[in-house]
C-alpha cells in the first residue's frame, strides 16, 4: 500500500508541477497579476523556491493518493478525474477563502474565480493520473 | 445522505470556527506574529467574516463528504483519525505553498511551521471527530 501511494504521489506531483507551470506561470500569471495587490518584497521573485515548489506539488498529490487509496478505493483514470473534480474545488476554496478572509491579496473577485477554475482543472488532471497509477500498481501487486 | 452531510458540515464548520479562534486566534497568534514579516496593508483587521465562515464550511464539507461517501466513518474516533490525516496534509500544502512563493517568515521557519502543523492537526482531528459523530447520529436516526 505504501509503495502504491508513493508511486501515485510522484506521478501526480509531476503532473502538478509540469501542467501547473504551463497553466499558472506561463498563461495565467500575466493575466492574474493586475487583479492582485502587490506587497513589495513579499513574493519570491523572479523565481519561486525550487525546493519547496515540488514538495508542495508532491503533498497535493499525496493527499489525493491517501484519500483515493485508503478510503475511496479509486483505481482508474476516470475515477481519479471524478475524485479530483470533487476534492480540488474544496481544497482551493479552503485556501483562497482564507486569503480573502485574512489578507488584501485579491483586488477583485475575478482573480479568485479564475484561480478556482484553473486549479480545479489542474487538480482534476493530476488526480486522474494518481487514480491511474494506483490502479496499475494494484494490478501488479495482485498479479 | 444529503441531510446527513449538511448537518455534519454545519456542526464541523462551527467546531472549526470555535477551535480555530482558540488555537490560532488566542494560543498561536502572538508566536506567529513575532515570527512573520509584517507587510504594510497585507493583513485584514478585523478579518472578512463571510469569507472566514465560508472557508470553515468548505473545510467541513470536504471532511463530511470524504467520511460519508468514501470512508464510511460514523464515529467520533474514526473522524478524529480521518480529520487529523486530511488536515495535516492540507496544512502542509499551505505551508509549502507559502515557503515556495512568499517571504513570510523571519529567519528559520521550521519551528513556526511545526507549530502550525500541530495546531492544524489538532483542529482537524477534533473537527473531524465532531463530523464523524454527527454522521453516526444522523445515520442511526435514518435507520430507525
Amino acid at each position: 500500500m505504501l509503495l502504491r501511494i508513493l508511486a501515485a504521489t510522484v506521478a501526480g506531483g509531476i503532473v502538478f508541477y509540469a501542467v501547473g507551470f504551463v497553466l499558472f506561470a506561463m498563461i495565467l500569471d500575466p493575466m492574474l497579476k493586475p487583479y492582485m495587490n502587490q506587497f513589495p518584497g513579499m513574493l519570491k521573485e523572479p523565481m519561486p523556491d525550487m525546493i519547496f515548489l515540488p514538495l508542495w506539488n508532491l503533498t497535493m498529490a499525496g493527499l489525493f493518493a491517501v484519500v483515493f487509496d485508503r478510503w475511496a478505493t479509486i483505481r482508474t483514470f476516470v475515477g481519479g478525474l471524478k475524485g479530483g473534480l470533487i476534492m480540488m474545488p474544496f481544497m482551493i476554496l479552503i485556501v483562497d477563502l482564507q486569503y480573502a478572509a485574512f489578507t488584501h491579496i485579491f483586488k477583485v473577485p475575478v482573480a479568485f474565480i479564475v484561480d478556482l477554475i484553473a486549479a480545479t482543472a489542474l487538480g482534476t488532471l493530476a488526480a486522474g493520473v494518481v487514480g491511474l497509477v494506483l490502479g496499475l500498481m494494484n494490478k501488479e501487486s495482485t498479479a | 445522505m444529503l441531510v446527513r452531510i449538511l448537518a455534519a458540515t454545519v456542526a464541523g464548520g462551527i467546531a472549526i470556527f470555535v477551535l480555530g479562534f482558540v488555537i490560532y486566534g488566542l494560543v498561536l497568534d502572538p508566536y506567529m506574529k513575532a515570527n512573520m514579516v509584517q507587510y504594510a496593508g497585507l493583513i485584514k483587521d478585523p478579518p472578512g467574516w463571510v469569507a472566514l465562515v465560508s472557508a470553515n464550511l468548505a473545510n467541513a464539507l470536504l471532511f463530511a463528504f470524504v467520511f460519508d461517501y468514501w470512508a464510511g466513518i460514523r464515529t467520533f474516533v474514526g473522524g478524529l483519525k480521518g480529520g487529523a490525516i486530511i488536515m495535516f496534509l492540507i496544512a502542509l500544502t499551505l505551508d509549502l505553498q507559502f515557503l515556495a512563493f512568499m517571504n513570510l517568515w523571519k529567519g528559520d521557519a521550521v519551528l513556526p511551521i511545526i507549530a502550525d502543523l500541530v495546531g492544524a492537526t489538532v483542529l482537524g482531528a477534533l473537527a473531524g471527530g465532531v463530523i464523524g459523530l454527527v454522521l453516526g447520529l444522523m445515520n442511526k436516526n435514518s435507520a430507525n
